[in-house]
C-alpha cells in the first residue's frame, strides 16, 4: 500500500504552549500527538508497500519527520521555506497539495492526525482533501486492511460505525491503539540512512502570493489561554454522610 | 579564605507564623519510606526570617523541629518523632539568575522542585527573575537551554532536601553528585542565627572553624573521621581536613541547620540519546554493564532493572495501576539496561560499537527501545523510576495489613572492582532468606538498589536480618552502606557499620556545638547524647 502521511511539529502540551499572545516556540517540540495515531496506523498497513511523511514548518520540524522514519515512514519531504512562515490552514493545505501532487501523487491513501495540538482548528483534513479533489473521512478511531478493502472506524454520539474506505482518499486519525511504539536502536540506525528532502516554494511552483501569510486568507491576532476558574464556596457540613453525599451530587452534575 | 564564619540575625515575629494543628497535621507525619511519626504542630514559614524565629522559639524552650519539604524521602528523615514540624513549602520559589567564571547559577528558595526547576529551564522563560550578576537573565535568554546536570530520580522533591542530602541519582556516574554543583547556600543554625557560605570563600584551618557572632566567637571541630569518597557515599557528615565549611551543611540531612536559600550550577543543555537494552537474563544484562563500562565512550549514566523489576512493573502494568501505555517488551521476562549517550554527530559511531557489544551478551540494537526527543526521553525517565514507584505502591498496599511494615531496601555502593563479588554475596543471601526481591539502579556506579517485598511482619524480622548481612559485606568491600538517600531514621545502625564509636561521638559533638538542646531533625543520622 503506498500510504501519505500529513505531520505536524507543535509545542510539547505538557509546557507551558503560549509565550505571551503566540504559540512558544522556545521550549521542547514533539510530533503532534494525533500525528502519532496516523503514524502508527500507517506503520501497520504498510505491508510491503511504502510511507512517505510530508510535514510544512521551520527548520526543527525536521525532527518530527525523523520520528516517522523511526517509525516506520520510508522517505519523508520536509517543505522549508521563509515564505510559507504564517500560512493559515487554507495556505497550508494548498502547498501540501501542491508537493504531493508535484512529488508522490500515486498514493492509495492519505493519513494525518484530526487535529494539531497548538492551533485546533481540525480543519487541514478537509481542506488539503478539498485541494486534492479526494474524498475524506474525519475524526476515525481505527483504521484495518480486511477483505481487500480497507475500513475505518469512527464513532459520533456514542454511535459506532465502520466506513469502507474508497481507493485514494484522506483519513484523519483522532486515537490510536494507545500502547506507545517505541523506537529501537536499529529503527535509528535505519532511519539516519532515509532521506528527508526538503521542498522550497521554488521547487513548488508556487507564487508568492499562494503561499504563506500572503496566500493565507486569516491571520492568527492573538492566542490566549481560556479562563475557566471559578469562584469557591466553603461549606462547613456537620457529618461526614451529608458531605460525602454533596460530593456525589456535585459530581452527578448537581451543582446546587 | 578565611576560617572564620560570621554569623547574623534576622527579625521575625514568631507569632505572625502560619501553623496547622489537629488533622492538618497528620499529612505531614509520613514520608516515601512509609514510616509514620508524630508531631503537636506544623509551622509554615514564608522566608527565612520566619525560619529563623522558629529556631529561635524552638531552642529556647527545647522543643523538637523537624524540617519538611515534599517528603520524598525515602529513610524517614523528613518524620517526626514529636515536637513541631517546620514545613519550608512555602519558600519555593525562583529568585535570580547569575553568571561568573564557571558559567551560569540559579538561585532559588529551598522548596522549589526539581521538575518545576526543569520546567523553568526548558521553557527560558524567565520573568521575574533577578539578575544576580549584570544583565545575567537576558543573558541566559540568549544563551540557549541550559540545565542542572545532577538528576535525582524524584524531581518532585525539593532543591533544599537534594542539596542536604547530597542527592545523586543516575548521572553521577559521570558528573558527581549535587554537591560539586551547589555555589552558595544559606543556612539557618538551630539556634537561628543565620550563615551565608559559598563556595571557595572559606576554609577550615585543618579541623576547625571558628564561628564569629559579634565580638564574640565559637570554634567548631570538624571530625576527623576519613569520609569514604571513593564511592557514591551519604552517610555521616562530610569531613576532610582543610575543608570548605559549606560542605559541612551539604550531605548532614539538615541536622546543623535549615537551608533557606541556593544557587546551583547550570550547564548547556545538549542532545541526549537514551537508550534501554532488553536482555534474556541478568547474567547478560550485568556482563553488558561491565563490557559498556569498559569501552571508550562518552556514557551519561548506566542504569539497571532485573528480571524480577521488569516482571514487577509489567504485572503493575497489566493490573491497570501504574505505566498505563507502555509497550511490551521485545523480549520475555527481560532485564534491561538504560544508557544515555550524546546525540550528536558520533551517534553512527556509537551505533556500530553497541551492535557488537549487544549481540555478545544475548540482545540486539532491535531489542532496544531509543529515545532523543525530549518528552520521549521523558518517558524513559518514568519508566527509570518505574521499579521504586512499583516497589511504594506494593509496600504501601502490604501496609494497610500489617501497619508495621515500611520500606525494606539497601542504598549501598562499592567500589568497581568489589561489585562481582558483592552482587554473588549478595544474590546468595537473598535466596537463602526466601524473600522476594527485585535489584535496579545504578549498576554502573556500583550502586544497584535491592528493595526487598515484605508481606508480613515474620517476612519484616527476616529482612532486617538480610539488609544487616548485605551492609557488612559492603563496609568490608570498602563501599557505603547509604550511597545516596541518606541515613534518617531508619540507617543509623548502618552508620555504625562505617564508623567508629569515637568517629560517631565526634560527630555528636559538632551537632551539640551547633543545637546544644538538640532541637533540629533529632534522631536523624545520629542519636542524641545520653
Amino acid at each position: 500500500m503506498r500510504i501519505l502521511l500529513m505531520v505536524k511539529q507543535v509545542p510539547d502540551t505538557n509546557t507551558n504552549l503560549l509565550d505571551e499572545s503566540k504559540f512558544s516556540r522556545k521550549g521542547p517540540m514533539v510530533l503532534n500527538p494525533q500525528c502519532e495515531y496516523a503514524l502508527d496506523a500507517a506503520a501497520a498497513l504498510k505491508g510491503d508497500g511504502r510511507v512517505v511523511a510530508f510535514t510544512m514548518g521551520p527548520s526543527k520540524a525536521r525532527h518530527a519527520l525523523f520520528r516517522c522514519l523511526e517509525l516506520g515512514a520510508d522517505l519523508a519531504y520536509h517543505l522549508c521555506d521563509s515564505d510559507f512562515a504564517g500560512s493559515d490552514v487554507w495556505a497550508t493545505a494548498n502547498t501540501l497539495s501542491k508537493a504531493i501532487m508535484e512529488f508522490e501523487p500515486e498514493f492509495d491513501i492519505i493519513l494525518c492526525g484530526g487535529h494539531a495540538a497548538d492551533a485546533e482548528t481540525g480543519l487541514l483534513p478537509t481542506m488539503l482533501a478539498a485541494a486534492l479533489g479526494i474524498p475524506v473521512i474525519n475524526r476515525c478511531r481505527g483504521i484495518r486492511y480486511e477483505g481487500g478493502s480497507l475500513i475505518a472506524n469512527r464513532e459520533r454520539n456514542g454511535i459506532p460505525s465502520e466506513l469502507i474506505v474508497p481507493s485514494k482518499s484522506l483519513v484523519s486519525m483522532i486515537q490510536g491503539s494507545n500502547v506507545h511504539r517505541l523506537p529501537s536502536l536499529k529503527d535509528l540506525q535505519d532511519a539516519r540512512a532515509k532521506q528527508i528532502k526538503t521542498l522550497d516554494r521554488g521547487s513548488l511552483g508556487l507564487r508568492k502570493d499562494e503561499c504563506g501569510a500572503s496566500g493565507s486568507f486569516t491571520k492568527v491576532d492573538a492566542v490566549f489561554a481560556a479562563d475557566h476558574s471559578r469562584e469557591g464556596i466553603e461549606l462547613v457540613l456537620d457529618d461526614t454522610d451529608t458531605a460525602l453525599d454533596l460530593v456525589i451530587d456535585v459530581f452527578q452534575g448537581d451543582e446546587r | 579564605m578565611s576560617d572564620r564564619l560570621k554569623v547574623v540575625s534576622l527579625d521575625a515575629d514568631f507569632n505572625h507564623i502560619r501553623a496547622l494543628s489537629g488533622d492538618a497535621v497528620l499529612p505531614y507525619l509520613q514520608d516515601e519510606s512509609k514510616l509514620r511519626g508524630s508531631a503537636s504542630l506544623v509551622l509554615l514559614p514564608k522566608n527565612e526570617g520566619e525560619v529563623a524565629a522558629i529556631m529561635r522559639e524552638a531552642s529556647s524552650k527545647g522543643i523538637s523541629v523537624t524540617v519538611s519539604a515534599h517528603r520524598t524521602g525515602v529513610v524517614g528523615g523528613a518524620v517526626p518523632s514529636e515536637g513541631w514540624v517546620m514545613s519550608l513549602e512555602g519558600i519555593d520559589v525562583p529568585i535570580g539568575v547569575g553568571r561568573d567564571d564557571l558559567g551560569f547559577y540559579i538561585q532559588s528558595g529551598p522548596c522549589l522542585s526539581l521538575r518545576k526547576l526543569e520546567d523553568l529551564l526548558s521553557s527560558e522563560r524567565f520573568d521575574g527573575l533577578r539578575d544576580l550578576t549584570s544583565s545575567a537573565v537576558e543573558e541566559l535568554k540568549g544563551s540557549g537551554r541550559h540545565i542542572l546536570l545532577v538528576d535525582p530520580t524524584e524531581t518532585n522533591a525539593s532543591l533544599g532536601a537534594n542539596v542536604a542530602c547530597n542527592s545523586s541519582g543516575a548521572k553521577s556516574y559521570r558528573y558527581g553528585p549535587m554537591r560539586d554543583w551547589v555555589r552558595r547556600i544559606r543556612v539557618v543554625l538551630p539556634d537561628g542565627r543565620l550563615l551565608d557560605l559559598t563556595r571557595g570563600e572559606h576554609r577550615a584551618r585543618a579541623y576547625s572553624i571558628v564561628i564569629e557572632d559579634g565580638d564574640s566567637e565559637k570554634i567548631l571541630d570538624i571530625p576527623s573521621h576519613r569520609f569514604n569518597r571513593d564511592v557514591k557515599n551519604s552517610a555521616g557528615i562530610y569531613a576532610e581536613e582543610g575543608m570548605d565549611p559549606i560542605d559541612l551543611f551539604i550531605g548532614s540531612e539538615g541536622i546543623l541547620g535549615t537551608i533557606t536559600l541556593l544557587e546551583l550550577r547550570l550547564v548547556p543543555w545538549r542532545r541526549t540519546l537514551s537508550s534501554m537494552a532488553f536482555f534474556p537474563d541478568d547474567c547478560s544484562a550485568i556482563g553488558f554493564v561491565r563490557a559498556l563500562r569498559s569501552i571508550d565512550m562518552p556514557i551519561d549514566l548506566i542504569e539497571y532493572i532485573d528480571s524480577n523489576g521488569m516482571r514487577l512493573v509489567l504485572r503493575s502494568r497489566d493490573e491497570g495501576s501504574l505505566f498505563h501505555g507502555m509497550p511490551d517488551p521485545p523480549i520475555r521476562s527481560p532485564s534491561a539496561v538504560i544508557f544515555d549517550l550524546p546525540y550528536d554527530e558520533r551517534v553512527d559511531e556509537f551505533l556500530n560499537d553497541l551492535d557488537g557489544l549487544l549481540s555478545s551478551h544475548g540482545s540486539s540494537l532491535s531489542h532496544t527501545w531509543c529515545a532523543h526527543e525530549e518528552r520521549e526521553r521523558g518517558r524513559f525517565r518514568s519508566l527509570r523510576h518505574a521499579v521504586p514507584e512499583a516497589v511504594f505502591a506494593y509496600i504501601a498496599n502490604r501496609k494497610l495489613s500489617h501497619p508495621g511494615i515500611h520500606k525494606m531496601g539497601t542504598d549501598m555502593s562499592v567500589p568497581q572492582d568489589g561489585m562481582g563479588e558483592m552482587l554473588k554475596h549478595h544474590l546468595g543471601v537473598l535466596k537463602e532468606s526466601g524473600l522476594e526481591y527485585v535489584m535496579f539502579g545504578h549498576l554502573g556506579d556500583g550502586h544497584p538498589h535491592i528493595e526487598l517485598l515484605i508481606d508480613d511482619m515474620h517476612q519484616f524480622a527476616v529482612a532486617e536480618g538480610v539488609l544487616r548481612e548485605l551492609a557488612s559485606k559492603v563496609v568490608e568491600l570498602g563501599g557505603s552502606t547509604m550511597a545516596e538517600h541518606g541515613t534518617g531514621r531508619l540507617k543509623k545502625e548502618f552508620l555504625r557499620l562505617m564508623y567508629s564509636e569515637s568517629d560517631l561521638e565526634e560527630m555528636v559533638r559538632l551537632k551539640k556545638a551547633l543545637d546544644p538542646a538538640w532541637v533540629l531533625n533529632p534522631g536523624v543520622m545520629l542519636e542524641a547524647p545520653e
